[in-house]
């Protein structure tokens, strides 16, 4: 009787002790998740520059302090923060990381697969995942790559692109023509990123696939124009010529050099949307003209809705854009790019019906080869780059 | 060569750094001139090379070394958007660290050069890189963050889409960046402890890819020299970015100054000479050199003579007076700085074409090798290694 008066009060003993070191942990666990989440805010509340270094400096060296299992806690942590914090919690993960592994520890690789998997999550957040998965799992991309060729991640989507292309290029040296094709117009559906589009384009087109690339990309072609307005020494940058402060095409004006000008319909056929302003003015050069020269481009956009849209804009030279009146873009830049898409990124409002896009866009006096560029390339997308085409557009 | 060493002595006394290290850009007082390195004549893949590692992206900086790390910096990613800062190993080639992070300015260049143009700096404590979308990151020598900052992200209209370039220098606790562009242009004083913003003034409105350097004053501050083809040179104390003495001048957009024994020299008339003065105030002319043009890669001095890069071209002059005294036709186009070694220059040119010139009252060229890589930044040098970054791989060339 007395042994086993004993062994159940031992027993409760124990019990009680497990129930409340659990509770400690617990509570523990706790203070530590709250601890890292406040860390995680104070990087998150750095604004520019500078401003919150300190505290989220001091915040950072507290976050990689911990082990593992917090990775993607701080992973979750790029959420709601700002492009600034983003790169400061991203480097607190790789030093995670890195410690875990150097110390010959694993990560938790579920976890982040898991995290990586959940589109919810900021995009750069899911690839700091992936891009941790293929270090350490070698069978990670076999088995994520087909997952991602719509995903709002655009980096992830880029891969699985890639993924297609080769797909698809393995089938026509197999001689599987029409697998192929499928393969590639499936990845031109799913492709965001020029270059790929470019290539994906060719190969279609080498295998007599037909490819609207202005209708993929969302390039507006039909223009009216007018101009030369005078830019000598750049001075017409910021004048408001007749154009800017209302559009009318009846309208005639004095321009550059005494020069009558009114509006004139222009279209281009370009694949990729460029409408060159030296062609349209071939008649200038002869006095020189078409330098030191503003024209403006003007276009109408039938919206389905109220939409917040891309409005993407490659220039070379000087340039304003206006949507609805309001300026979305401008930068006063001359022949300082080789870039050839997506140059120039605004936002706007299309409200639905009829929307007036307005471009300025200017060219200085340089004389250099490879300053004679006047053109611009102007198209309408979502936020990933897929196209939104006017509800008139044939 | 004397004056050199306690030149050098006297400015790594007052730092972390070891006269092993090249911390910044052309290395030690922004003179690539390792007098006492003895760098092989002939390099190749199989041929006085320690080893050889791949890096990935691309890169038009230039390694820094610190102690036995060698930090170099790249772009990545299909925009060239992502940026990566590394640490590898100065005796394995072994990858230490990465921190990688995303451009938050604008990320195009033009095709030969890339958002990781500027080169990395340290001062012994910290690692400061710098990238062509603005972005200015610090770490300590174990790669943990101290700070980033998105410097067009503050400033949205800073950029240039052929590519920004200027590396940023170290003024005891000021990082001092230069970001000349057709948009929001200015030079940045930031606090290397915390990123924030100590001054900044607003500069000429055009492209500028010329580097910044500094020069300890008598009173133990430091003053900043800033060159730019529109208002020449101007010092600016480097606590406050106050302007302390200006030198009208049209200075090259490509080239960087460069500082030594308290002469100034500038790509300006070609090469100019101006004396600093202990009194901080505007310098004098000691000679102009219509003859000594530098075109992209830096000049190098060393014992009294200034190497220029005129084009092919590779010109010594007397560093005194500016008179030529001799010069070498080479082959190619040069971004790289030249690099003075033990009785040697090295020259590599964009392609990989090595030029080795061996010095004496003559230059004359000894060797001629390709590597066969693209090498757009100035190589550096430590002990008796030479470190090349090529598109592609990193290489420690060395007979020891």
């Amino acid at each position: 009787m007395r042994i086993q008066k004993k062994s159940s009060f031992a027993i409760a003993i124990a019990i009680a002790l497990g129930i409340a070191l659990n509770g400690i942990v617990l509570i523990s666990s706790a203070q530590e998740s709250d601890e890292l989440n406040e860390h995680i805010t104070a990087v998150r509340n750095i604004g520019p520059k500078g401003k919150g270094h300190k505290a989220a400096s001091a915040a950072w060296k507290e976050i990689v302090k911990n082990d593992a299992a917090s990775i993607t806690t701080v992973l979750a942590g790029m959420d709601e923060a700002n492009v600034l914090a983003i790169n400061w919690l991203r480097a607190a993960v790789d030093t995670l990381a890195e410690n875990t592994l150097n110390a010959g520890n694993e990560l938790p690789v579920a976890d982040i697969e898991e995290f990586l998997l959940d589109t919810s999550h900021h995009p750069r957040a899911r690839r700091t995942a992936y891009e941790w998965l293929l270090k350490v799992d070698d069978t990670a991309y076999e088995r994520l790559i087909t997952k991602f060729a719509d995903d709002p991640s655009m980096e992830l989507r880029r891969d699985a692109i890639t993924h297609l292309i080769s797909k698809a290029e393995q089938d026509l040296k197999d001689g599987k023509k029409d697998e192929a094709v499928e393969q590639f117009k499936a990845a031109l559906n799913s492709a965001r990123d020029g270059k790929q589009i470019e290539a994906i384009t060719k190969s279609l087109r080498d295998n007599s696939v037909e490819v609207n690339l202005p209708r993929h990309f969302g390039f507006l072609m039909d223009w009216n124009v007018i101009g030369p307005f005078e830019n000598t020494n750049t001075s017409g940058y910021d004048v408001a010529f007749p154009p800017e402060k209302q559009v009318d095409l009846e309208g005639r004006y004095e321009g550059k050099s005494k020069i009558s000008t009114a509006w004139i319909p222009v279209s281009t056929e370009d694949d990729y949307g460029i409408l060159d302003l030296n062609t349209v003015y071939e008649g200038l050069k002869e006095e020189k003209n078409h330098k030191g020269a503003i024209a403006y481009a003007y276009t109408t956009f039938e919206s389905d809705s109220d939409q917040d849209v891309d409005v993407r804009l490659c220039c070379p030279t000087g340039n304003k854009l206006w949507v609805n009146g309001e300026l979305v873009i401008a930068h006063h830049v001359y022949h300082a790019t080789t870039t050839t898409l997506d140059q120039f990124v605004g936002k706007a409002t299309l409200k639905k019906g009829t929307n007036h896009i307005l471009i300025k866009v200017a060219q200085n006096e340089q004389e250099d080869s490879w300053a004679q560029r006047w053109q611009f390339q102007l198209r309408i997308c979502d936020q990933y780059g897929t196209a939104i085409l006017a509800t008139d557009r044939e | 060569m004397k004056r050199f060493i306690s030149c050098l002595m006297i400015s790594l006394a007052c730092t972390y750094l070891s006269a092993a290290d090249w911390s910044q850009f052309r290395g030690p007082g922004g003179n690539p001139a390792a007098a006492d390195a003895d760098i092989p004549a002939v390099f190749s893949e199989d041929e006085n090379v320690e080893w050889i590692v791949p890096v990935a992206g691309r890169s038009a900086s230039s390694p820094i070394i610190v102690g036995e790390q060698l930090i170099l910096t790249s772009d990545d990613g299909a925009k060239q958007d992502r940026l990566l800062l590394q640490s590898y190993s100065t005796d394995s080639g072994k990858l230490l660290w990465t921190r990688n992070f995303w451009a938050t300015g604008r990320p195009y260049t033009h095709p030969a050069s890339s958002n990781a143009a500027p080169s990395p700096v340290s001062d012994g404590r910290f690692i400061v890189a710098f990238f062509s979308s603005n972005d200015l990151v610090c770490t300590d020598l174990d790669g943990n963050l101290q700070w980033f900052r998105g410097l067009a992200h503050d400033y949205p209209k800073t950029g240039n889409d052929i590519g920004m370039a200027a590396s940023p220098i170290i003024a005891g606790n000021v990082v001092v960046a230069q970001l000349e562009n057709q948009g929001d242009s200015y030079a940045v004083g930031v606090d290397i402890r915390t990123g924030e913003e100590l001054w900044l003034v607003e500069r000429d409105p055009r492209a500028n890819w010329s580097s910044p350097v500094v020069r300890k004053r008598a009173d133990g501050e430091y003053t900043v020299i800033l060159s730019s083809p529109g208002t020449g040179i101007k010092a600016l104390d480097s606590k406050t970015g106050n302007e302390l003495w200006s030198y009208k001048a049209s200075c090259g957009s490509n080239t960087s100054p460069l500082i030594v024994d308290d002469v100034l020299y500038i790509s300006a008339n070609g090469t100019t000479a101006l004396q600093l003065n202990p009194a901080g105030t505007t310098p004098k002319v000691l000679w102009e050199a219509n003859r000594l043009g530098q075109n992209a890669a830096s000049p190098v001095i060393h014992d009294d003579k200034i190497y220029v890069l005129s084009g092919p071209i590779i010109k010594c002059a007397d560093a005194t007076n500016g008179d030529l005294l001799w010069q070498v036709r080479l082959n190619g186009r040069f971004w790289a700085t030249p690099i003075l070694t033990k009785d040697r220059l090295f020259l590599i040119n964009q392609d990989g074409q090595v030029h080795v010139i061996t010095l004496g009252e003559k230059g004359e060229l000894t060797g001629e090798f390709s590597i066969d890589q693209v090498v757009m930044g100035t190589p550096a040098v430590s002990g008796d290694a030479m470190f090349v970054r090529t598109h592609g791989s990193l290489w420690k060339v060395t007979s020891k």
